[in-house]
């Protein structure tokens, strides 16, 4: 260390000299901490948990103050690839563009995700479809008399199945709507998020109808089953 | 077959099983209804009537004879069930002991059931409904669930419900046996009066002796057999 005369005041080891040069004053850490609790409390909004323990993480830890990444926004009418190869020909430098991204991250974790998620909603859809059924079919057998009466009446097999479809889109079509209100209301709850567009509600809705359909097929049998002189009968 | 016959049953037999276990319910049976008429088919528990009635309902198919409704014979060639079913859409009405309204439909969407069945829907059939219900002193009850209704109510929103297709003939099962005296006499002046309005036979099966003298025509059916035939 020398003095503002250029002479020698004290005399540190290399590694001594490093660390008082990078050790920084409380004021500092104090700072660094909180803009990085800041940046990174919102930097996974799908996964609002990990994202709470990353600024933790991130806060006591300032040796992890580290750019890894810079994200690049251009300019309307600039050639993302050209950019892009521009900027690879730096060494150790890697650049992708938007799509590219995404690709990486659909072929990688959130692929995984997908896998599960996609499971999860096959395993729930088969267990809908047959807790629907069930309850069609309970609810069919209670209306057995009235559709013996309908039959008697001379009702057209369309009719008799219409009955029993419409039971089962409307339990379809509530099932449906408590799940969306309850999924806005609730969808910050959950460890990780999905994400969920227009085209997925209508893709579900048309699952329900799928389902709904499926399920009441056994109701349809039995209430076809019925004889017209069970309407005459007690 | 007479010109003013809605119905005509001609040497009906029915067989249940066949071989050692084969129970004749009707032999031979013959019957004949004309517009306007009120007929009794009076027998016991068990004597075949109902099985008429389920003949002519076109419920269960005769083992021989024949059975015409407003010209129609029932089974012809090979009916399916969808046949029978038009048949009972286009021809017959029905009344039960029990009323037999259903029980989460309201007095006005019970009669508006059977004129969907019609294919008669929206604001004509509303006005049908309600007109039917009105001309049998129960337009005021319209809007009840059964249960709220009192057995007579019922039965005239039954009646209603059996009107509303214009049947040329209406099958009543033991329409008054759920009925006091008094009511009973109401109901059956109430088919009279549907019958000469509309035209419409009305066949009572019944047990209940009380009813008998407002009838036109009787039957007596026992041990499968119709063997009398009065008319009034």
């Amino acid at each position: 260390m020398v003095g503002t005369g250029g002479d020698p005041v004290a005399f540190f080891s290399l590694a001594d000299a490093q660390q008082i040069q990078f050790v920084k004053d409380n004021w500092t850490i104090r700072n660094i901490r909180e803009r990085e609790k800041a940046s990174y409390s919102h930097a996974l909004p799908t996964q609002p948990t990990l994202s709470s323990k990353l600024a933790l993480e991130f806060a006591n830890n300032p040796d992890l103050h580290t750019v890894n990444a810079i994200l690049v926004r251009l300019a309307p009418g600039v050639d993302p690839q050209g950019v892009a190869e521009e900027i690879e020909r730096w060494k150790h430098f890697t650049a992708f563009t938007t799509e590219k991204q995404s690709q990486l991250m659909l072929t990688g974790s959130v692929a995984l995700a997908k896998r599960q998620t996609g499971l999860f909603r096959l395993i729930l859809s088969i267990t809908a479809t047959v807790i629907i059924a069930q309850i069609i079919y309970t609810m069919t057998l209670e209306k057995l008399k009235p559709i013996a009466l309908l039959k008697l009446l001379g009702a057209q097999k369309r009719m008799i199945i219409g009955l029993v479809l419409q039971e089962s889109l409307a339990l379809g079509a509530i099932a449906y709507a408590v799940a969306l209100v309850a999924g806005n209301m609730t969808y910050g709850l959950w460890p990780r998020l999905v994400l969920v567009q227009t085209s997925d509600k209508l893709t579900l809705l048309g699952m329900v109808v799928g389902i709904c359909i499926i399920a009441s097929v056994m109701g349809i049998r039995r209430a076809l089953r019925v004889e017209a002189n069970a309407a005459l009968s007690g | 077959m007479n010109v003013s016959d809605v119905v005509q049953i001609e040497n009906l037999t029915k067989v249940y099983g066949s071989g050692h276990t084969a129970v004749t319910a009707l032999r031979d049976a013959n019957l004949t209804a004309e517009k306007g008429e009120l007929v009794a088919i009076l027998g016991p528990s068990g004597s075949g009537k109902t099985t008429l009635l389920m003949a002519m309902a076109g419920i269960i198919e005769p083992t021989s004879g024949r059975v015409t409704i407003s010209g129609t014979t029932s089974f012809d060639n090979g009916w399916k069930v969808s046949d029978l079913a038009r048949f009972r859409r286009e021809h017959l009405g029905f009344i039960f002991q029990s009323h037999n309204l259903v029980s989460f439909l309201t007095a006005r969407e019970n009669v508006l059931v059977a004129l969907q069945i019609s294919g008669i829907t929206g604001s004509k059939a509303t006005r049908i409904a309600q007109s039917l219900l009105d001309d049998l002193g129960v337009g005021e009850r319209e809007d009840h669930l059964p249960e709220k209704l009192s057995g007579g109510e019922q039965q005239r929103v039954a009646i209603a419900r059996a009107l509303a297709n214009s049947p040329q003939v209406i099958l009543a099962d033991e329409p008054t046996a759920s009925l006091d005296t008094e009511r009973g006499k109401s109901v059956m002046e109430l088919f009279r009066r549907v019958a000469r309005e509309r035209e419409s036979a009305v066949i009572c099966v019944t047990h209940d002796t009380r009813m008998v003298e407002g009838f036109d025509r009787i039957y007596h059916v026992k041990d499968g057999l119709v063997t009398d035939s009065d008319h009034h």
